[in-house]
């Protein structure tokens, strides 16, 4: 159902911070964070009161108010997910690196016995104990250890580092 | 005294009208676009959650398990075409070798797939917060690209374990020619 006229009305005659607010307040196209701006709100000013730079400022909050709902809390995610040596996501990448490793060992060594099996043979094999088997579960380990520090390193001088550039330069 | 009784400075009338044009240009943006970033940023949050990973790794264990499956009928093949008793010692010795080097090959070509797929959560995380800071993105690579370059990895790895295939040395002149055969020869 859609907007009665008297309500974008009564939102026209807000300003966009209220008008912003009111609209989330009732539910009502929250999912576009500039619905609230109104092109038109300064139009009746004279040109002495400076309606251009009126709405411009509008436009401004209303930039900093999506950057602040939507980017922020993303960027503090990001941060937050830097260690000393890493990222927040070793642990999980060891683990899957390690169930990796054991799944194909039990895998394979289900193929091998039965292989064995099809020629009348018993499978006498122990993969999961063997020295390749082993060697790769260490290098894998080593490899997800090394890839994590890579990771935490392109966080901070990628991602990251253009940021307090920007914020900086804001506004001059 | 100077500039007294001068009138008061009034906006220029195309000052308004670029306001205005800005302000449509961003509520088309928040109708359109918008609905599309918080899309993006709601499947890159999805990355990070526990088991988003589990089929990109299932798959390339899968894929790189066929790539060795290959191989080991065409040992098997030559080790009858010699006559060498499935039992001896150097048909199992080989036999278990290269299972074992499938597994190696299985294990870490599913690791680096769940390694890639958090590389590629955390390329997500920087393509929106580029977005917030109004930069370019940088396009990235999706599940069929990260499960291939495992792929190609796992499939010049199991080149050179076949490639030390006397078996199939012996019948196909040379291991890393036999490996060519598989399809292998592109990769790595």
């Amino acid at each position: 159902m859609g907007r009665s006229a008297a309500y974008d009305n009564y939102l026209n005659a807000l300003s966009s911070e209220a008008a912003y607010d009111v609209g989330n307040f009732y539910g009502t196209d929250s999912s576009n964070p500039y619905s609230s701006i109104n092109p038109n709100r300064y139009n009746y000013m004279k040109k002495k009161d400076m309606p251009g730079d009126k709405l411009y400022a509008d436009l401004i909050r209303a930039q900093t108010r999506d950057y602040n709902q939507r980017f922020a809390p993303i960027e503090n995610f990001m941060a937050g997910q830097i260690t000393a040596t890493g990222t927040k996501s070793l642990g999980a990448d060891l683990d899957r690196t390690r169930s990796n490793m054991g799944s194909a060992v039990t895998n394979v060594q289900g193929q091998q016995n039965r292989d064995m099996g099809r020629m009348g043979l018993q499978g006498n094999s122990n993969v999961a104990n063997s020295t390749t088997a082993v060697g790769g579960l260490v290098g894998g380990l080593n490899d997800t250890r090394l890839r994590d520090a890579d990771r935490r390193q392109s966080l901070l001088s990628g991602s990251l580092s253009g940021i307090s550039t920007k914020a900086r330069s804001t506004g001059q | 005294m100077c500039g007294g009784g001068g009138s008061d400075p009034k906006e220029q009338e195309s000052k308004l009208a670029l306001a205005q044009q800005a302000a449509n240009a961003l509520q088309r943006y928040g109708d359109v676009f918008v609905p599309l970033e918080n899309m993006y940023i709601d499947d890159t949050k999805a990355m990070f959650a526990e088991g988003a990973s589990d089929e990109a790794m299932a798959g390339a264990q899968n894929q790189t398990s066929a790539i060795y499956e290959q191989g080991f009928g065409d040992m098997r093949g030559a080790q009858f075409q010699m006559g060498l008793d499935p039992n001896s010692g150097r048909a199992v010795g080989e036999s278990n070798a290269l299972r074992e080097a499938q597994a190696r090959g299985m294990g870490l070509a599913g690791s680096d797939a769940g390694l890639s797929y958090t590389d590629a959560a955390y390329q997500n995380l920087g393509n929106v917060i580029q977005m917030g800071q109004g930069l370019q993105t940088q396009a990235v690579s999706g599940n069929i690209d990260r499960m291939q370059s495992s792929l190609d990895r796992a499939g010049a790895a199991a080149k050179r374990d076949f490639a030390n295939s006397q078996s199939i040395a012996s019948i196909a002149g040379t291991g890393a020619g036999m490996a060519a055969g598989y399809g292998l020869g592109g990769a790595g």
